[in-house]
């Protein structure tokens, strides 16, 4: 039983310092959802403030 | 007036009670100097032609799992219940009833089993005299045995029924006071009577284990309380989660501090926009679509806010990759509380790009009520977030104090000084 919890808090250490690293679940929601709706062509639409 | 008949395992004898006649097991060895009849109450002489020595009759037998003549192994020795004393005793007010079954083993001689609340303990007299402690003194050292004990109680035993073959002549309603000591699973009682002091070593016996040895079935209330010597025995799986607990906290809050110290990210790009009405925009090159990267905008509001509507765009194709908007408020006074602030001059926006590639990000300010003061804008890629480690050392720190705190818990009932004792 020991050795199975210790696997288990082992694999959940990886998991949580590689989410850490690679900011898993990081991102904004808003600019997640933007990101995966695409732009649909368009093109910068406060882009005049270049 | 002895008639032998054979079990399978033992051969047993009985004996006619010389004032009822009613038929008594025999199966004591000759050390057990008294026989007293289940049927009429009648206490006899073991040696002396099973003379009639007192009688006691309407004994109420208390409450126990087990009978005369039952055989188990206790310890790897064969042993067999060839007597019953049942116990009243006063503690703290408080009235307790235990039931001691006399053990005989032809091999080990004589000991108790007690049937306690639905504990069951193993005790025999012992020639290790007490090294310290002397009167009573709660939670007291006392050595003895090659132990340190601590005293736990001291009350008056009386003897409330009587059954069957005992080393000793008995007599109802006869008074012991007792000192008990404790370290778990073991006990140490110096029982000081009229004329003697004897002193036990008691073991904390596994029930399941115990009744199934006996033959026993556990069809009896389970132990609400917490014996004297009791071990505190946690589940496995408690067990487990603790131990990795202990490991792991520190792992994951470690990896979580170097996470903080180094994942605060790389700047690879800042901008002020003096103007935010005028609005303004900041380029940047991000290497991977993996790795996290937070915008963050300041802008030095003060008791007003300032709304800003921002863009992504890829720099070569001049594609738009997300719009969102965001803001800063800052407001700050003092009542009869004394000074107080809300809000922040300072917004964070984190991302993943799509790919890697140059990217522009358009600001402006997005409501003409908002403030104009200066927006200083800052692009870091690589940034790391801790939330997991440290929940994950929250929750192994919270598995491994569990423990600890049932231990605790535990240690508070068995010495009475928890309020839901009665649960």
């Amino acid at each position: 039983m020991t050795r199975i919890v210790f696997v288990i808090f082992a694999l959940a250490t990886a998991g949580a310092t590689y989410a850490g690293v690679y900011g898993i679940g990081g991102e904004d929601k808003q600019i997640a959802k933007s990101i995966r709706s695409g732009s649909s062509g368009r093109v910068g639409y406060i882009g005049g403030v270049k | 007036m002895t008639d032998g008949f054979d079990t399978n395992t033992a051969r047993l004898a009985s004996i006619n009670c010389t004032s009822c006649g009613s038929p008594l097991p025999a199966l004591a060895g000759h050390r057990a100097k008294s026989l007293i009849c289940n049927y009429c109450g009648a206490v006899m002489d073991r040696h002396d032609e099973y003379r009639l020595l007192a009688q006691y009759r309407d004994m109420q037998r208390p409450d126990g799992p087990f009978a005369i003549g039952m055989s188990g192994d206790l310890f790897g020795v064969e042993h067999t219940i060839v007597g019953v004393v049942g116990i009243n005793a006063t503690i703290e007010g408080h009235g307790y009833a235990w039931t001691n079954y006399q053990l005989y083993s032809p091999t080990h001689g004589y000991s108790w089993m007690t049937w306690s609340d639905g504990h069951l303990t193993h005790s025999r007299k012992t020639r290790d005299l007490p090294e310290t402690g002397g009167n009573f003194a709660y939670k007291a050292p006392l050595a003895a045995a090659g132990r340190m004990f601590k005293m736990y109680e001291e009350y008056v035993a009386r003897i409330s029924y009587l059954e069957g073959e005992l080393t000793w002549v008995p007599a109802l309603g006869d008074a012991t006071r007792v000192i008990e000591a404790i370290d778990p699973p073991y006990g140490y009682a110096v029982a000081l009577g009229d004329s003697e002091t004897e002193f036990e070593f008691s073991t904390y016996l596994d029930r399941a284990e115990t009744l199934a040895a006996f033959g026993v079935t556990d069809e009896f209330t389970r132990a609400h309380t917490v014996h004297a010597i009791q071990p505190f025995i946690p589940g496995a799986f408690h067990t487990a989660l603790a131990k990795a607990g202990k490991v792991f906290a520190p792992i994951a809050a470690v990896i979580a501090l170097i996470l903080l110290a180094i994942g605060g990210g790389e700047k690879i790009a800042e901008a002020t926009i003096a103007d935010p009405f005028a609005g303004g925009s900041v380029v940047f090159p991000l290497d991977s679509s993996h790795r996290l990267v937070e915008v963050g905008i300041t802008a030095n509001v003060y008791n007003s806010w300032s709304w800003y509507d921002m863009e992504l765009t890829n720099e070569d194709t001049d594609e738009t990759i997300a719009e969102f908007d965001g803001g800063v408020e800052y407001y700050a006074g003092r009542d009869s509380d004394g000074a107080w602030t809300e809000g922040s001059q300072f917004a964070a926006f984190r991302f993943k790009p799509p790919a890697p590639g140059s990217y522009r990000l358009s600001v402006k300010a997005g409501d003409p009520k908002s403030s104009t003061v200066p927006l200083k804008v800052e692009v870091k890629r690589n940034v790391m977030i801790t939330r997991y480690l440290f929940m994950l050392a929250g929750f192994a720190l919270l598995m491994w104090i569990s423990l600890w705190w049932r231990g605790a818990r535990f240690e508070s009932r068995r010495w009475g000084e928890d309020e839901d004792d009665d649960d």
